[in-house]
């Protein structure tokens, strides 16, 4: 029989030999065999196989070729670590020239080896040509690192290991280069990080590829490559010799269990895959943890040393490759720095004489990891395995305050904060400092929208928001405007702790943000940041992307839940950090759009004002009011005063109506100082009150009014006050600056309250009131009137008396309300404006709480300098901004403190009188 | 067979599908786009800077249906998606010359 007829019968029979021999060991796999066993088996009977083959050929062809050829296994054949449907690597080494029967028998071993059915590799090279080969393609050369003699000369295969040895000794520096490149480019491609969530067995981070790595790297180095003779040679340490092993045989299991079950080669771990694989191996899961979870952290418990292991590994090869000075000098250049850590050229470590204290305190590790992250240095591989197996090991790592303080302290570091957090969770750090972390460790998230492991996510998470510092969008811009980014990172470091148990992970998140505060002994109030964050770290992308996020009523419950702008910005911030960690392009502009939009729509109700963000469409409303005028003065006065309107009623009114209202505020005479007008609003079922006075600091006007306002019945449903820009007196025709009410505005750094020169300095304030006349049904211009005149008497009035309010039986509360009562609560906030300390104030609704509000803040000595009040649905939002006497921020915590329990109290007394009552009580 | 293609407000996605699964939709593609009709872009200030917001955020939800259930499925995606403002969206409606699933290799109405 000649080829390509037929298959010959000692082909049939190798095929037959192949098939069920790999049979036969798929039961032994199945069995409990180890994969070492397996794989050795497997490549014993391939070895079998193609030394009869080869013996076949070579009778066929020309016994005499046996002088002139040798048959060499490659790759995972020389290794002796075949898969059960790995490819065959072989080359077919020949001395002298290329003969036709050197030439025949090369084709026969190729056609045989497929027809037995095996996937062949194949090369047909001479010593000379495989070892310059090797130098163009370092793919080539590790295979030929793992070259092993199987059949024919093995004088010429010495030879050929002779001269690549000697090649390698040569090259190694480039041939290093070359290896750790070409693995690199793969990972790239198959993975970066050891946590994904479709991990490659074989080429992903922490895969098989690592292992063969090492070895690559060995043979070049030392002329090993067996994990056992690195150990002997001092390449690598028991430990790690220790950990290689285990987790390689790991790897083998599983990668023959893949191989057998798919009936062919699949190196790739798909999520059906992974459940499969847990089954199969036993994992039983529980209430918290599905068995896939389960069996998933177990192998990235072994991917990750490996990684680890050959980071290592690569590490000591690129110092060495710089050349035997190098590495010899290294020791001479090594300084101490102090009495218990010492810096070389490329790494810091802890001296010998220290490392039995420093590797039980945890706050000088994290000095060390401080220092190594600051001098940008690789933490030496003793003093790592040292501190990690202390970690491992001993209970007794005393977690103190100190450690927390510097810990906090770090995380206010945005400078190489991410692979230190990194290095610290590597080194079992992270979890003495948060025990929560511990559980997080390759924690699988079984969902098709993560790509990453809980412990991966956080961490990516926090390396993200770090990414935001340059950002030049609203959402970089936030961030870089966070005072307190420790609170923000802790916050991302926590955020999915509480996943992996049977409770909502918000909730144990929560709970394990009460606790990490507690353990931290953080103030009050950071804790409380960062439970917050930590427990509606999904609210506001569920709101951005689920619900209108211009619907008003929404915005401002969502507000009021958030509280302050600071808050607000973290959780903003947040938010983008955690979507931006799940996987790469999943906060695309689109979700970031939306997300930026409702944080822009909330931070304007808790500022009271549109003051971060206007739409350039006021600009023109601002040239139409001015364009009133043909007076060049007066139409800068018309402007400036128009730009310092409420935005809301510069959109709202006509262009017109707004330059005739400020043109009346051309005061005639000096007794004269305000301007009141009393409608309609076009369109809508409310009216307003609109008031341009001459004001000076401490007249209670703005309380006074409000009371008036509630005392005849009518429903607030906002109120502002804002200063305008100048004031304009016909008696010596001229306009008096003031100072702007852009000094309300943080970008202005040096502006202070238009308050600030003395207390009788006169201002032009801008008061506008809507309200629903809920006496009248419709209101007729004789009511307006009576409003107006009721105000017109207040204004001029030197001393007005308080209002009277009228007794109003049983105040209706409406189920809506009863159902859905916003909490009552008061926050304080000196971050926002560089000018004033606002305070917003979350309550729901009653006719006259304007007016207790205002007179709470008044009698408390406070000037208001702006205010926003409105209603949302149930929710009202009420915002003032506040200085004391001399118009600075009132800074002191006390007073603060004060401030919101007066106001809190004040606001409780008037909404719930009778629960306020027996609270008293009590 | 006709393509439906809806560009609609994103929040309105949740109320269209549960519609549309129960008018028997099987299946639908739903893409996260941006762009503008009469509900132009604007440009927005924050802390003394421009940004553009030229485009606005939508949905595209797609779906295939026989020709008989068109008028069904475009009253609940306009029962759905109306607000009544400017900015609720639109529907197109395209003939479809084939479909074919690609597992099973059936084609026309069995493969939607």
């Amino acid at each position: 029989m000649t080829s390509g007829v037929g298959i010959r019968p000692n082909v049939l029979e190798a095929r037959q030999r192949w098939r069920e021999g790999r049979d036969q060991l798929k039961i032994v796999h199945e069995s409990g065999g180890t994969g070492r066993e397996v794989c050795r088996a497997l490549s014993d009977l391939q070895d079998s196989i193609l030394t009869d083959l080869y013996k076949f050929a070579l009778d066929a062809i020309s016994p005499d070729l046996v002088s002139r050829v040798s048959l060499v296994l490659l790759g995972g054949n020389g290794r002796q670590d075949i898969a059960p449907y790995s490819d065959v690597d072989l080359m077919l080494l020949y001395q002298g020239s290329l003969t036709d029967d050197i030439g025949e028998f090369s084709r026969r071993i190729c056609q045989d080896v497929t027809d037995a059915g095996m996937q062949l590799g194949y090369s047909v090279r001479t010593p000379r040509e495989a070892c310059t080969m090797s130098l163009t393609d370092a793919f080539i050369f590790s295979s030929l690192t793992e070259a092993r003699f199987l059949a024919g000369n093995q004088e010429l295969f010495e030879s050929f290991r002779g001269r690549f040895k000697r090649l390698a000794t040569r090259k190694t520096p480039n041939i290093i280069k070359a290896i750790i490149a070409a693995r690199e480019k793969e990972r790239v491609e198959y993975g970066e990080t050891v946590y994904l969530l479709r991990p490659n067995v074989k080429r992903s981070r922490g895969g098989l590829r690592d292992i063969h790595l090492i070895r690559w790297l060995g043979f070049v180095q030392f002329g090993e490559k067996d994990i056992d003779a690195l150990l002997n040679n001092g390449a690598i340490s028991t430990a790690d010799s220790k950990q290689l092993k285990g987790s390689w045989e790991f790897l083998l299991r599983v990668r023959n269990e893949m191989h057998f079950h798919a009936d062919r080669a699949n190196d790739g771990m798909g999520r059906n895959e992974q459940v499969r694989l847990a089954e199969r191996f036993g994992f039983s899961g529980d209430d918290a943890l599905l068995s896939v979870e389960e069996f998933m952290r177990e192998y990235f418990r072994y991917t990750s040393r490996i990684r680890y292991i050959c980071d290592h590994f690569v590490n000591k090869s690129v110092r060495r490759k710089k050349g035997p000075a190098t590495s010899m000098l290294e020791p001479l250049v090594t300084r101490q720095i102090d009495q218990h850590f010492r810096v070389g050229p490329t790494y810091i470590g802890v001296a010998p004489s220290a490392i039995d204290e420093v590797k039980k305190d945890l706050e000088q590790v994290l000095r060390l990891m401080q220092l190594a992250c600051l001098h940008g240095k690789n933490l030496e591989h003793d003093s790592w395995i040292e501190i990690r197996h202390e970690m491992l090991k001993n209970p007794e790592v005393k977690f103190t305050r100190e450690t927390a303080r510097r810990f906090m302290a770090l995380l206010s570091n945005t400078q190489g904060l991410g692979p230190l957090l990194r290095r610290l969770h590597e080194m079992k750090v992270l979890r003495k400092i948060i025990p929560g972390f511990e559980h997080a460790r390759g924690l699988l998230q079984f969902n098709e929208y993560h790509k990453y492991t809980v412990d991966e996510h956080s961490l990516r998470a926090v390396e993200n928001v770090i990414e935001f510092e340059n950002d030049p969008s609203i959402l970089g811009q936030t961030y870089r405007r966070i005072k307190e980014k420790n609170v923000l990172h802790m916050a991302l470091l926590l955020h999915d702790l509480g996943k992996g148990f049977p409770e909502d992970h918000s909730e144990v998140g929560r709970r394990i943000a009460a606790e990490t505060g507690e353990r931290f002994g953080l103030p009050d109030d950071q804790t409380e940041t960062i439970k917050f964050l930590v427990h509606s770290h999904l609210v506001m992308s569920h709101l951005a992307f689920h619900r209108d996020i211009n619907d008003q009523a929404m915005v401002a419950e969502f507000a009021s839940n958030v509280g302050s702008v600071q808050v607000l910005s973290m959780l903003f911030v947040l938010t983008c950090a955690d979507i931006s960690a799940v996987g790469p392009g999943v906060l695309n502009p689109w979700k970031q759009g939306l997300l930026t939009q409702l944080f822009l729509n909330a931070s304007n109700l808790l500022t009271g004002e549109h003051e971060n963000a206007f739409d350039k469409r006021y600009e023109r409303i601002f040239e139409m009011v001015a364009m009133h005028s043909d007076d060049p003065e007066e139409q800068d006065w018309l402007r400036g005063n128009a730009e310092n309107l409420p935005k809301n009623y510069c959109a709202t009114h006509d262009p017109e109506h707004v330059a005739d209202q400020l043109l009346k505020l051309k005061f005639e005479g000096p007794d004269e100082e305000a301007g009141i007008w009393v409608g309609p609003i076009k369109d809508s079922n409310l009216h307003e009150l609109c008031v341009g006075k001459i004001s000076t600091r401490r007249d209670g006007i703005f309380y006074k009014m409000m009371g008036v306002v509630s005392s005849m019945g009518l429903q607030i449903i906002s109120a502002d006050i804002k200063p305008l820009g100048s004031i304009y007196r016909k008696s010596d025709a001229s306009f008096s600056r003031t100072k702007p009410a852009s000094a309300l505005n943080r970008n202005d750094a040096a502006s202070s309250s238009p308050y600030d020169d003395s207390a009788k300095k006169e201002t032009l304030m801008w008061y506008w009131v809507r309200y629903q006349d809920t006496r009248l049904k419709g209101s007729t211009p004789a009511r307006c009137e009576e409003i107006r005149q009721k105000i017109q008497s207040l204004v001029s009035e030197k001393d007005p008396k308080p209002p009277k309010f009228g007794s109003v039986w049983k105040q209706a509360e409406t189920k809506a309300l009863k159902l859905s009562r916003p909490e009552i609560r008061v926050k304080t906030n000196n971050e926002t404006v560089d000018s004033a300390t606002i305070i917003d104030v979350f309550s729901y609704d009653k006719p006259g709480l304007l007016y207790k509000l205002a007179k709470k803040i008044y009698r408390l000595g406070l000037d208001v300098t702006y205010a926003s009040s409105a209603l949302y649905g149930h929710q009202v939002i009420s915002v003032f901004y506040v200085t004391d006497e001399q118009g600075n921020k009132i800074r002191n915590k006390n007073q603060l403190q004060i401030i919101k329990r007066e106001i809190g109290k004040a606001v409780r007394d008037f909404l719930e009188p009778q629960q306020a009552a027996d609270e008293s009580k009590l | 067979m006709k393509k439906i293609e809806a560009i609609i407000r994103h929040f309105k996605l949740d109320d269209i599908k549960t519609s549309l699964t129960e008018c028997g939709v099987e299946g639908m593609t739903i893409t996260e786009v941006k762009g503008f009709g009469r509900q132009k872009g604007h440009t927005e200030m924050y802390r003394g800077n421009e940004y553009a917001i030229d485009f606005v955020p939508k949905v595209k939800v797609e779906v295939v249906v026989p020709e008989e259930k068109l008028r069904q499925v475009v009253e609940t995606i306009m029962g759905k998606a109306q607000t009544g403002q400017m900015g609720d969206g639109k529907i197109f409606v395209s003939d479809l010359s084939e479909v074919i699933r690609i597992r099973t290799g059936e084609t026309g109405k069995e493969a939607v």
